[in-house]
């Protein structure tokens, strides 16, 4: 591919300043930066690898300059194509950024650099644990966690990303370095607010202070079979009505005919923890609850506990066990709702012959759909693709919302979905990125 | 150049949902700085890029899927069931017997032409062995020492004799012990990988012993049909049933050990060292591994060879060992190549057998 003369200089530019090393521009490098988890592909004309917060103010000022886009990178486990460089221009890899700046261990507060992962924040403190572990095995990273305002399994518990957040370091798209962070703990939320969830749109994090909670001494989780959906609307009544403090539930639907080959429509894992004394009652009351419904469970202790949750492997167990590919979408729905959106991907899924795994969180109204494809039938990846558009469009149409935990990316927001949103977000971005070179094509259009 | 493979690893590779677990341990991910084109997830998804005439085969691309630990780590953690290693290893075949043999390759090739061995450096093998040494048949164990323990003959030395230790009738091939092959199929070359195994299974079965015992472990695990048993567990189940003690303990100021272990069961040599009084066994990341599969990083990339022996003695040093032991020979001699001595920031560096011998005897 000819590169443009403006893309070359600004290259130079920045090699000069960072290091040859840290700007790459062969074809492996940059097909290798071409893609995340979504299944989607867009090749950078150079990924840049910063190593401080003033590389990433030199290099959106160059950026800037030259009018080039720039998409931030952390880990690229996106499911929607937030880290792909739609536009071309400059991918900035940070997870040369990944060390501990310091902290506060009876408080619980760290501040790292953005491009640390799940994995190492875990190791800060012995008593300590990060609740968001979106892809299971701990390598997103802290700037890709707050750009997506990612949440997981034990949200209900702990909230999302931003319920963390204590304070951000982000270089603006005019390269201009700021820390967003009260001298106490955060009193005024609303700006810090501002930049959890923009999706890399609005700047660029290179560091954070983060909360770390402590990890609970004891834990249970429940595997419970349910006949249908509507199952796991009463028992999540039962459960609020009844004050067990659940940390996770969630629901599959279809997971045992997919995996086993038959079975019942419904499974839900529900966990609970704490000490002995309350995890005790907890679990005398979620079982009597149970007992009543006479829906059929089993119940685990530690290991086996931990095991459900990480990167929902019940999710990931279908595509293992039917060697196909998997294309998801994250929406949230008001409880109400949550039926009739399973309910319709159901229907998605059996008019365009794929098989589809749904899972929802009765509590937080968030359900991910995931439909099976074959990755070498172009027609079925045309069709799961399709699938999705429908299931989003539907599901907007129902009076859902999309985007929660995994983000939206590339083409998820429109207009008539989230119109407030989009106009306040447009007006804000106008002003920060006035030639829209941050992350351009995700999450609103211009 | 264009590229056809099979259905099978078309679908393997599209399968990929890119998540990145196989980055997390892949040593080349962090011997390069966390560079993802370097991490196995790089390596799937450019392979399927390939596959699918997304990228171009260039020289380049090749020397790239063909260089790496082949430590197989990331086979180990994919959610959807990837044998990451085992796609890399059928693409790398594919590719050859459609005539694109890499560069980095011709060179083993040759050296297996003329030394019988992939590993090359004018390789003698049994030079740990007396001149007049003859193989007995019908042993109790065979010590099938693998190419590089040759070149490391007081590791190979060790190992007989801790054998010896256990069992009265012990015996090896020797002079001509022909190379088991695992390298090379891991490399793509399956029909010479399978030729090298059957001459060695021919040599093994002329001289009929009860068990083979393997200081190579790259071979057992790439062909477990060989039955061969490897060196360390072998030693584990030995310890256990109380055929050979460890007597003595570790001296404090040499007690904090960091282990190099072998790749195909990272576990095993550390459980084996927490028997010993008194020893340390310092925490080591789960990208440090290294057996006879980094053999082709280190004969044509040495400089990276070197960039992950510099990132794993400075893990090392930031926790104070004052022993690396190194668990496979094969790692073990490419180390003390490159450094050309066995002490290094402030650490000593020592084959497990030897290490595991002292402490025995
Ligand atoms: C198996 C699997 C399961 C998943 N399950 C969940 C789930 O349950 N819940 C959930 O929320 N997510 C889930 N995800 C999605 C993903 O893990 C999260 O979105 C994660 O936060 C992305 O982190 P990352 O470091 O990989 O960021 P990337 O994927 O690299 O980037 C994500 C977005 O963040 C931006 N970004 C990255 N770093 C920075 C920075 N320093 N400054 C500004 N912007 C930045 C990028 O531009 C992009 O828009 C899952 C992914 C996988 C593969
Ligand atoms: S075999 Fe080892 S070095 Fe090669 S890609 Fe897999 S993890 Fe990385
Ligand atoms: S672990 Fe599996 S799914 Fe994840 S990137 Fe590697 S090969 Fe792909």
């Amino acid at each position: 591919m000819e590169k443009e003369e403006s893309v070359i200089k600004a290259i130079e530019e920045i090699a000069s300043q960072l290091g040859e090393e840290s700007v790459l521009v062969d074809d492996l490098d940059r097909s290798a930066y071409s893609y995340d988890a979504s299944g989607m592909q867009a090749v950078p004309s150079a990924v840049i690898r910063p190593s401080t917060a003033d590389d990433v103010s030199f290099v959106v000022e160059v950026a800037n300059k030259f009018g080039i886009p720039i998409t931030p990178r952390g880990s690229g486990t996106s499911l929607v194509g937030g880290p792909l460089p739609v536009s071309g221009g400059f991918v900035v890899d940070m997870q040369k950024m990944n060390g501990i700046i310091d902290k506060d261990e009876e408080n619980g507060l760290v501040r790292v650099e953005a491009g640390i992962n799940v994995r190492e924040l875990n190791e800060i403190f012995p008593d300590r644990f990060m609740p968001i572990n979106p892809d299971g095995a701990g390598f997103s990273t802290v700037g890709g966690l707050i750009a997506e305002d990612s949440a997981s399994p034990l949200s209900i518990r702990y909230g999302t990303m931003g319920d963390l957040l204590y304070g951000v370091e982000v270089v603006l798209p005019n390269g201009e370095i700021i820390l967003v962070e009260s001298p106490g703990p955060p009193s005024r939320r609303s700006i810090l607010n501002l930049l959890v969830g923009s999706e890399g749109t609005l700047g660029i994090f290179t560091s954070a202070l983060l909360r770390l909670p402590r990890r609970p001494e004891n834990r249970i989780a429940y595997k419970i079979e349910l006949t249908d959906i509507s199952d796991a609307l009463i028992l999540q009544e039962e459960i609020e009505k009844s004050g067990i403090g659940v940390s996770a539930f969630e629901v599959y639907h279809n997971y045992k005919e997919l995996v086993e080959g038959a079975g019942t429509e419904a499974v839900a894992f529900i966990e609970i923890s704490g000490t002995q004394e309350c995890i005790e009652i907890w679990d005398s009351r979620l079982k009597s609850i149970l007992g009543n419904m006479e829906f059929p469970f089993e119940s685990m202790t530690e290991e086996k506990a931990d095991n459900i949750w990480e990167g929902r492997k019940n999710l990931y167990e279908v595509a293992k066990v039917r060697e196909e590919a998997l294309k998801v979408v994250s929406l949230r729905v008001y409880p109400s709702l949550v039926r009739d959106t399973v309910q319709e991907a159901d229907r998605t899924g059996s008019r365009l012959k794929l098989p589809v795994i749904s899972v929802h969180n009765p509590l937080l109204g968030w359900v991910i759909v995931a439909f099976l494809y074959n990755p070498i039938d172009e027609k079925e990846v045309e069709r799961a693709e399709r699938a999705v558009s429908n299931v989003i469009s539907k599901s907007i149409s129902l009076g859902g919302s999309v985007g929660y935990g995994l983000g939206a990316g590339i083409n998820r927001i429109t207009q008539d979905m989230d119109e407030g949103f989009v106009s306040l977000l447009s007006i804000i971005k106008e002003t920060l990125d006035p030639s829209w070179i941050m992350n351009p094509g995700k999450l609103i259009e211009r | 150049m264009g590229v056809d493979f099979n259905d099978d690893l078309r679908k393997e590779l599209g399968r990929c949902i890119g998540c990145g677990a196989c980055n997390i341990p892949c040593p080349m991910f962090h011997i390069e700085d966390l560079r993802e084109t370097e991490g196995a997830r790089a390596r799937i998804k450019l392979l399927s890029m390939l596959g699918s005439g997304n990228m171009e085969l260039t020289e380049e691309f090749l020397s790239y899927i063909f260089t790496c630990m082949n430590c197989g780590l990331c086979s180990k953690v994919c959610p959807v069931n990837i044998d990451v290693f085992g796609a890399i290893i059928s693409a790398r075949s594919s590719l050859i017997d459609m005539g694109y043999v890499p560069l980095v390759t011709v060179d083993m090739r040759e050296a297996r032409r003329s030394t019988g061995s992939p590993i090359g450096d004018g390789l003698v093998k049994g030079v740990w062995l007396p001149p007049d040494f003859q193989p007995s048949p019908n042993a109790e164990i065979l010590y099938f020492a693998g190419c590089w323990s040759h070149t490391v003959p007081e590791v190979a030395l060790a190992s007989y004799k801790l054998l010896q230790q256990i069992s009265e009738s012990v015996t090896t091939i020797g002079f001509d012990e022909p190379c088991c092959g695992g390298l090379i199929y891991v490399l793509g070359e399956r029909d010479n990988a399978e030729d090298s195994k059957n001459t060695l299974i021919e040599a093994i079965s002329k001289l009929s012993p009860k068990s083979v015992i393997s200081g190579c472990s790259l071979c057992t695990s790439v062909f477990p049909d060989l039955g061969f048993t490897s060196f360390s567990s072998f030693i584990e189940k030995m310890l256990d049933e109380g055929k050979i003690r460890i007597r003595k303990s570790l001296k404090p100021k040499r007690n904090k050990i960091f282990l190099i272990p072998s790749c195909k069961d990272s576990k095993l040599a550390s459980r084996i060292l927490s028997r010993i009084k008194n020893i340390e066994l310092l925490e080591v990341p789960e990208w440090v591994c290294c057996d006879c599969g980094a053999t082709l990083l280190y004969s044509t990339d040495p400089d990276r060879f070197s960039r992950w022996l510099e990132k794993v003695t400075d893990i090392a040093r930031d926790l104070e060992a004052n022993q690396i032991v190194v668990e496979e020979p094969s790692c073990y001699s490419m180390i003390f190549k490159m450094l050309g001595k066995n002490k290094h920031k402030g650490a000593k560096i020592v084959s497990f057998p030897h290490f595991l011998l002292e402490l025995i005897t």
